[in-house]
């Protein structure tokens, strides 16, 4: 019994080291080293050496054919070298010979500056147009085209306030802010004219030039993409999955099949820091329902805004002002135009702050308006219900 | 006899599990989306400025003057872009009329720039305007009337476009501002130098010196009311005042015989800063106007020239040689050695400190080449604007936006003009004058 145990054992071992011996590959044809290239090498004396150097090269082998030369045709004339124009004293934009100087100080017309007489004005503005107001949260709306002139006589603004004569302006604008704008989509009734290529005459030219030939290049527009279709597969079954949770397999079978739709597909093109700042700040939305937006349909959003977002006729303080603006979407793809809140800014004055509020609030709402709201899937609702944008243009100065 | 690489990927496996766990146990349960967006379009805003209204017949043409000056005020600045009158779809035919935004939002404008003009019986003219913000679909500040003479409409129409450019840039008006330069005419050999005083787009010219004795670098006093340059009227460089409504001069400060140059008021406009060389040696000189007396600022045994004041007048921007190479410096403005404040390679000159004591802008001389360039006050951040076989002496817009310089070309028939460019390097833009000119300065804003 004991020897019947023993060989069992001892068998078992001898198994187990064969099966790891196999596993390991240990019987795994071994690579053959590559052979050894063996050259065959004689001894000459200095003698033969000698006669081998001054015996006959012999026939000589056969050298390959020289291409047949070219045919000479005739060349084309060879323009001959311009010469250089003798030196001719060009047109001058100034008279050329020294004019008499003058007698006395051309000071005829010389006067101080006629004077203006400013006279404070506040004449009322117009009455806004009718429609100025937050629109009514509505399913998708519909594109309208834009309102022509009318037809019909409006009502003329009150008359002006009396002015007071010889008065300096008081030209601070109001204070007020400006009226609340309409969120619905309009058409793009007008093309965009072509802006103007600008560079800095320090830059190197063949950055600007390369710069020109890119914004030539470049198209002026293109259609937006339709809305990505709803995908509530994975949806599904990751809500069901996480509410299910019945068995830990399932789970992470489940888990596992529904990575594909919350990894980013789409080749990254946010540099390291926007990754940085995404991972810290949306990292926690994977506990919201529905799925994850992907870093394509985040740098649309971007791009979209960013397309409208124009600082050319702002102050250099406006220009290194950063603000961070938080707003509130509703789920047809358009901002709440009350909720655009300035959230932080840095590194400007109060009115340059409050201008570059003014510009980000308009390219927010603008680009929904001219995109017929942004393209975001509804499915990630949650996860943009509520967005912080930080417009940063401190680089472009 | 382990495999290696499946350990490997087992331990890799491990940490990354764990650096997701760490992470997911520290970043912020958050609900909102978060984008960063760091690349603003800068192309010029587009505006519509439809021809102001004549209120009567004898504004017509007075209107569509007018309504000229403002538009092109507002390109030259290379932040706007006029829409033409032939795009635009909606008319405006009264002052008072409402407007219609949709006419202008069709053809992409974004400002409206309307007003209306009316010559009254005793000849003076009465300019009204309104600005719209059209995304807003709003009124962009108060409307403005502005009553003047007949012959200061082109002061009127500045006006305007300086209130439209403030309101929607942010940044303080300058168009509503007179340039003194150096008029230049004649071979390059032998040229004939007056002093000259323009509107900033280079209307209105009128010179207040002959053209019988050199003339250089003249500077506005802080009020506009007089100009103080260099003459050589008595045939040896002096530092002359001229009153500019009377045209009376007089020769100012100046040790004995000797020479003395680049001047520039202080901002109160009670003093004046000079160079002076004396002995064979060339340093700042400071004098109160009202006293007479002066004061020795430096005593290196170098150059120091072009001096400037802060716009507090604590301090004063100079150049000197003292390091072997002419470089920027900036000292107390009751004297000193001042601290260096340029490193960069090449020469360094004629600094001239921003109004809005944000920058100073000076000339560099490297490789070659000519460049007007700015920096901080304390050095940093130097930026070259431009580039040219010749750019040399800048001056400062009265908003600290804009600077205008001396550019000439090169070559026997080479002549010099006055150039601007923002501060940004961009829009390059060649400044009308009637003839060469060189040594431009820029007044303040009128009143």
């Amino acid at each position: 019994m004991e020897k019947r145990t023993a060989v069992a054992i001892s068998g078992a071992a001898h198994a187990g080291v064969l099966v790891w011996a196999l596993l390991a590959g240990y019987f795994s044809p071994v690579e053959e080293e590559p052979p050894i290239q063996i050259a065959s090498v004689g001894i000459v004396s200095e003698a033969e050496f000698q006669a081998a150097l001054s015996r006959d090269p012999g026939p000589a082998a056969p050298t390959p054919e020289a291409p047949a030369a070219p045919e000479v045709q005739d060349a084309p004339e060879t323009p001959a070298p311009r010469e250089e124009p003798a030196p001719q004293p060009s047109p001058r934009p100034e008279t050329p010979q020294t004019p008499p100087p003058d007698a006395a100080p051309d000071v005829a017309q010389l006067v101080a500056p006629p004077t203006t007489e400013v006279v404070t004005e506040a004449p009322d503005a117009p009455p806004p147009p009718p429609g100025a107001q937050d629109a009514p949260v509505s399913p998708r709306p519909r594109p309208r085209p834009a309102e022509r002139i009318t037809q019909t006589p409006t009502p003329a603004p009150p008359p002006l306030v009396e002015t007071a004569p010889d008065v300096e302006v008081a030209t601070e604008p109001s204070p007020e802010p400006p009226v609340e704008e309409q969120v619905e989509p309009q058409e793009q009734a007008a093309p965009e004219e072509t802006t103007t290529a600008e560079t800095t005459e320090a830059d190197t030219p063949a950055a600007a030039e390369v710069e020109a030939l890119v914004t030539s290049l470049a198209p002026e527009d293109s259609p937006r993409p339709g809305r990505r279709p709803n995908r509530p597969a994975p949806a599904q079954t990751q809500t069901q999955t996480a509410s299910a949770a019945s068995t830990a397999a399932t789970s992470t079978e489940t888990a596992t099949a529904s990575a594909p739709a919350t990894t980013p597909s789409e080749p990254r093109t946010v540099n390291t820091e926007d990754a940085l700042r995404e991972a810290v700040a949306g990292g926690g939305s994977a506990a919201q329902e529905g799925p994850q937006l992907t870093e394509g349909q985040k740098d649309g959003f971007r791009l979209a805004v960013q397309a409208c977002w124009d600082l050319g006729a702002v102050s250099t303080d406006t220009l290194r002002t950063v603000i961070e603006v938080r707003f509130e979407m509703r789920r047809d793809g358009f901002p709440v135009s009350s909720s655009i809140r300035l959230a932080d800014s840095r590194g400007g004055t109060p009115a340059s702050t409050q201008i570059a509020l003014e510009r980000a609030r308009s390219a927010i709402i603008g680009c929904a308006r001219q995109n017929g709201g942004y393209d975001l899937p509804d499915e990630s609702y949650e996860e943009w219900k509520e967005i912080v944008v930080v417009f940063d243009p401190t680089q472009r100065f | 006899m382990f495999n290696v690489a499946f350990f490997r990927r087992l331990a890799v496996s491990v940490l990354m599990g764990a650096a997701v766990l760490a992470g997911s146990m520290t970043t912020p349960a958050s609900a909102e989306l978060r984008i960063v967006i760091r690349d603003p379009n800068l192309s010029p805003m587009p505006f519509a400025v439809p021809t102001f209204v004549a209120r009567n017949p004898a504004a017509t043409d007075l209107a569509n003057d007018i309504t000229r000056v403002i538009a092109a005020d507002l390109s030259n600045t290379g932040l706007f872009r006029e829409i033409p009158r032939d795009a635009h779809v909606g008319r405006i035919d009264s002052f008072d009329a409402p407007i219609q935004f949709s006419d202008w939002t069709a053809i992409n404008s974004r400002a409206l720039i309307t007003g209306s003009v009316l010559v009254e019986g005793d000849g003076r003219i009465v300019v009204q305007f309104r600005l719209y913000d059209v995304d807003a679909g709003a009124p962009l500040g108060e409307g403005l009337q502005f009553v003047g003479t007949a012959d200061g409409w082109r002061r009127m129409a500045h006006k305007v476009a300086d209130a439209a450019y403030s309101r929607i840039t942010g940044e303080g008006p300058y168009f509503d501002s007179r340039v003194v330069f150096v008029s230049e005419v004649g071979p390059k050999d032998a040229r004939q130098k007056r002093i000259g005083v323009m509107d900033y787009d280079g209307a209105n010219v009128q010179y207040l010196t002959s053209s019988d004795s050199i003339v250089l670098a003249p500077r506005f006093s802080p009020d506009g009311s007089r100009i103080i340059y260099t003459g050589y009227e008595s045939g040896f460089p002096k530092v002359t005042v001229i009153d500019v409504a009377s045209l009376a001069k007089r020769t100012v400060g100046g040790v004995d015989q000797n020479m003395s140059f680049a001047p520039r008021f202080s901002p109160d406009g009670s003093r004046v800063v000079y160079s002076a060389e004396v002995a064979g040696n060339t340093d700042l000189y400071l004098l109160d106007i009202g006293s007479g007396s002066q004061t020795r600022l430096t005593s290196a045994p170098s150059i120091e020239t072009a001096p400037d004041f802060s716009p507090d007048g604590s301090q004063i921007v100079f150049e000197s040689d003292r390091s072997g190479a002419p470089q920027l410096y900036v000292m107390n403005a009751a004297g000193g050695e001042g601290t260096r404040i340029s490193f960069g390679e090449g020469r360094y000159g004629t600094p001239v400190w921003s109004p809005r004591n944000d920058f100073i802008a000076f000339t560099k001389q490297n490789a070659g080449r000519f460049h007007i360039g700015v920096m901080r006050t304390d050095g940093s951040e130097e930026r070259l604007l431009t580039g040219a076989f010749l750019d040399e002496g800048p001056t400062w817009a009265p908003n600290g936006r804009v600077v205008m310089f001396t550019r000439e070309t090169a070559g026997a028939n080479g002549a010099p003009a006055l150039y601007t460019v923002d501060i940004s390097g961009r829009n390059l833009q060649r400044a009308a004058t009637p003839a060469a000119a060189s040594d431009p300065a820029w007044g303040p804003l009128l009143r």
